[in-house]
């Protein structure tokens, strides 16, 4: 009997049923439900070293095309950022289509992965080759210089007071500067470029311990290399460059730590890393506890676990919890303070934003400025194709875990506790953060957090769109056609994430821009910031802009007065029109003895959204200072102009509170 | 496979021992530093791992293991060195030199397995002189475009200016103030400086030509009065009389007994 002869059986009432059920149950088998469990095709485990060696010389050649853009940049070409992304996208390609391929073994997979990090590693040093140009390397580049000077740790830092208490990444640093007599800066590349290719072997080889399948971790890093921090935010000089390695290192050895060797990974590696991790980062501390806690509740109400496993991943949770909590205690529970408004603010704008009230407009800077179409089209297409990736690999993922995903719902949930890889149902829960970080990267005092949450939540993501990728031909026999769609949408996860964290400010440009970071920094603010060094002496206090602040701190090696570290905000008594008492009283009261005026302020809106450090009314100008309100402390008696470039002023206020 | 494990042992003692020396060597950075990269990056991650899993294959995973815990061993060893106040080179060298080295004194010997199994062996690799030559020439250009990036930030400045400084500090026997000028106008540029006090005319510089970054410093004196005044410096550029181009001036304090300073 065929299928119409069937139907033509069925009472009315049933196949109207039927017929209405259709479009469900076949968008249940679109994102898998029902779907027989994967079975890889057996992979080799050799190289190619051909195969390799052509990839580097594509790499080679991409990033001499990176640089030419990169200097171009800088001389005002206006196709130059288009070109950058070009790039990227060649680089990238080839090592996509290569990852695809049906017949690339385990370490040919791994060396090539290494390969294509090491080349985006130098993606970034092309970007900043002389010295740190993005605004949280200055502040950790600070309290670097300060244990190099002084010796010591926990100095302060009144640009991130928060940073000196988390030093993990500076001691690593100056460990190699104190050794080898090269400079932060240079110290500091390499430990972050280690840092970032441990952290994608460790990701794929947990990912390959954890699914079984060389190609679906390869692809799943290539996947995770479309976190919008994955190219400059997580390989900047700061904390958490090297914390989220940590963690990627700590998954490997918790996913290989089985037999007779998980005591040994329990008790003697571990503890190591979850140190480390402690006193290197706050909030991937917490978040690697909470990811491990989470392990451990898995295992605990997964059937069939022994005791002894159960007990092992309870250590190991406990493990994970105690040090950032202990070490957050003895250096004073700096977070709460720093993090809580954040947190608070984004929630609450998040609400806002989901009752339609208020949000941040995307792709549109702080100063007004748009993002190009194309760019607007590639990020609008890379958060779809991953929405895509987890659609269709959520539950497949899930299946691969063992949870029984298939046949009616009732029938499901009473094998619910019968999965037989904990580690990949917690990964593959993790990408529930990725809808959440989108909702909080289109608030403004969210986006932060948004961001933040990325390369946790691409954790998950890498996992799971690799599995659907894989599902649909276990094999991976792709068809040349088939690979270049794939390798070409990977491509686009990924320069999407590199838009959404950095847009089109992602070269240095020829012209100076009002506080805008990267595109701020410049030879003569760096020139003023060291003749402040050497022929006034280091710690003066100083109230500076975003920007004269940053470079007044590392190059100048000032205090500087900054609301995060004194509560005062000083850029108020900068921009207002006249020099009234209550400004000259925040001067004092945050001790100032030079205040820097930048008169570029005065020729536009700030890139960044603010002037100063986010104080008081720094979020609210709708309108640039006028240059004569900048230039008022020509007429406050006793006030000595001490320096004149003819754009950097600096002021002498150390006597004016005597005639007031 | 004993004694080759102890050779393997040694040697890993021997390159410690040695990159303790070349480090406290006074050596250039760019000798001392693949030492140093060892010595913070590998050695003790790699001491350690062989101390704690004895029965391990030495395979890609413990390698990347070893890495991460070096990191981490740094870190906890900076933060023991704060505490007895030697976070310096010798106590960086004594720290993870004699970590790395206890934990080879202290590992069974089963532990040393270097390239002997694991599943990052050799299987499959075909290594010719034609791919190692590509892979070169691959690596090279990578590392030229970082040379020709670093050559292009270099060469990059936004402005043509000039800086003036004037503090209140005399660095000259017998001056009371500096009075600074810096060329970075990128050519031989052509300078008259004016210096008023309390706005009277005291003294000139003319003609003063300063070449592409030159630094040029002059003593000033102050007269102190009975009031505050200013003491004040004028730049003209290339002759330029009727543009002040840069000014700057110093606060001079009142003082009991005024005294001509002026040279």
């Amino acid at each position: 009997m065929n299928a119409a002869a069937q139907g033509s059986t069925l009472a009315p009432g049933r196949d109207r049923k039927g017929i209405a059920m259709a479009p469900f149950r076949a968008a249940l088998r679109l994102i898998g439900w029902g779907s027989p469990a994967l079975v890889h095709a057996s992979e080799g485990e050799g190289i190619s070293l051909r195969r390799t060696a052509l990839l580097s010389l594509g790499a080679g050649l991409s990033l001499c095309i990176a640089a030419f853009a990169a200097n171009a940049s800088r001389t005002g070409w206006p196709h130059a950022v288009e070109t950058f992304y070009l790039a990227i996208a060649l680089l990238f390609l080839p090592f996509a289509m290569r990852a695809l391929s049906a017949g690339t073994g385990r370490t040919e997979q791994l060396a090539n992965l290494l390969l294509l990090t090491l080349a985006l590693f130098a993606i970034k040093m092309i970007r900043e080759p002389t010295g740190f140009i993005d605004h949280d390397e200055f502040l950790h580049w600070s309290t670097a210089n300060g244990i190099v000077e002084t010796g010591r740790l926990f100095g302060e830092n009144p640009l991130l007071p928060v940073s000196p208490l988390y030093p993990g990444l500076e001691l690593a640093t100056t460990a190699l500067t104190h050794l080898s007599g090269l400079s932060v800066f240079e110290a500091g590349c390499m430990v972050l470029a280690v840092a970032r290719l441990t952290f994608v072997g460790a990701l794929f080889l947990t990912y390959q311990r954890i699914c079984g399948s060389a190609r679906i971790a390869a692809c799943g890093c290539l996947v995770y290399m479309g976190a919008s921090t994955f190219l400059v935010f997580d390989v900047q000089f700061s904390y958490e460059s090297l914390a989220v390695p940590l963690v990627a290192a700590l998954l490997l050895a918790d996913a290989r730590s089985q037999g007779a060797d998980r005591a040994r990974h329990v008790l003697v590696i571990m503890p190591v890393l979850f140190a480390a991790l402690a006193v290197t980062h706050h909030m991937t501390g917490f978040f690697a506890a909470i990811l491990f806690s989470g392990l451990a509740v898995l295992e605990l109400l997964r059937r069939g676990v022994s005791g002894k496993a159960r007990i092992w991943a309870f250590v190991t949770a406990a493990l994970s919890v105690t040090p950032p909590l202990l070490w957050s205690h003895y250096v004073g529970n700096p977070t709460t303070g720093y993090l809580g408004p954040v947190v608070e603010s984004g929630v609450r704008e998040a609400l806002s934003m989901l009752t339609m009230s208020m949000g941040r407009v995307p792709f549109v800077s702080e100063d007004g400025s748009v993002a190009p179409m194309w760019q607007r089209l590639v990020t609008v297409g890379s958060v779809g194709l991953t929405c895509l990736g987890l659609l269709l690999g959520f539950v497949r993922a899930l299946s691969m875990a063992g949870l029984p995903m298939r046949g009616r719902l009732p029938d499901a949930l009473s094998g619910i506790r019968d999965w037989g890889n904990s580690r990949l149902l917690l990964l593959t829960l993790v990408t529930l953060a990725f809808p959440l970080s989108i909702v909080f990267r289109l608030t403004r005092s969210g986006w932060e957090i948004g961001n933040r949450i990325g390369p946790f939540s691409f954790l998950g993501v890498g996992i799971v769109a690799a599995v659907a990728v894989a599902f649909f031909r276990p094999d991976g026999g792709y068809g040349s056609v088939r690979r270049t769609v794939l390798a070409v949408g990977a491509l686009c996860v990924l320069v999407g994430g590199i838009i959404s964290s950095q847009g089109p400010r992602i070269l240095v440009p020829a012209e100076f821009q009002v506080s805008a970071d990267s595109a701020s920094v410049g030879p003569m603010g760096i020139s003023f910031a060291s003749w402040t060094k050497e022929w006034i002496g280091p710690g003066h206090v100083f109230a500076a802009d975003r920007i004269n602040r940053l470079l007044l701190a590392t190059y100048g090696r000032q205090q500087v007065a900054t609301s995060l570290q004194d509560g005062v905000d000083t850029g108020q008594a900068i921009l207002a029109p006249t020099l009234a008492d209550p400004d000259v009283a925040r001067l004092r009261t945050g001790g100032v003895e030079y205040v820097t005026v930048d008169r570029r302020l005065s020729t536009g809106l700030p890139v960044v959204g603010v002037y100063f450090d986010g104080g008081a009314n720094d979020n609210s100008y709708r309108r640039p200072p006028t240059p004569a309100a900048l230039m008022k402390f020509d007429e406050a008696p006793r006030v000595g102009r001490a320096f004149d470039d003819g754009y950097i002023v600096t002021y002498d206020i150390r006597r004016l509170d005597a005639q007031r | 496979m004993r004694s080759a494990e102890r050779l393997s042992r040694l040697a890993l003692g021997l390159l410690t021992v040695a990159c303790a020396a070349i480090v406290l060597s006074p050596a250039p950075p760019w000798a001392r530093a693949p030492f140093a990269l060892l010595l913070v990056l590998w050695l003790p991650g790699r001491s350690l791992i062989g101390l704690a899993l004895p029965a391990t294959a030495w395979d890609a995973e413990a390698r990347v293991i070893a890495v991460a815990l070096s990191l981490s061993l740094t870190v906890v060893t900076g933060l023991a060195l704060n505490v007895v106040g030697s976070l310096d080179a010798p106590g960086w060298v004594l720290s993870l030199a004699g970590i790395a080295i206890l934990g080879l004194a202290a590992t069974p010997s089963a532990a040393s397995r270097d390239g002997h199994g694991g599943r990052g062996g050799a299987a499959g690799r075909s290594w010719r002189i034609g791919d190692l030559a590509i892979l070169a020439i691959g690596l090279a250009m990578g590392g030229g475009a970082l040379v020709y990036a670093r050559e292009g930030a270099n060469a990059h400045d936004q402005y043509r200016y000039t800086e003036m400084w004037l503090l209140p500090v005399g660095r000259a026997p017998g001056s009371s103030a500096t009075l600074g000028l810096r060329n970075a106008e990128r050519i031989r540029t052509s300078y008259d400086i004016e210096v008023l006090d309390g706005g009277k005319l005291v003294d000139r510089w003319p003609r003063i030509a300063l070449d592409a970054g030159e630094t040029r410093t002059m003593p000033v004196n102050a007269t102190r009065g009975p009031v505050h005044r200013r003491l004040e410096a004028r730049l003209f550029k290339d002759g330029e009389r009727d543009r002040v181009y840069r000014q700057v001036w110093i606060d001079v304090p009142p003082e009991a007994n005024p005294t001509t300073v002026r040279d």
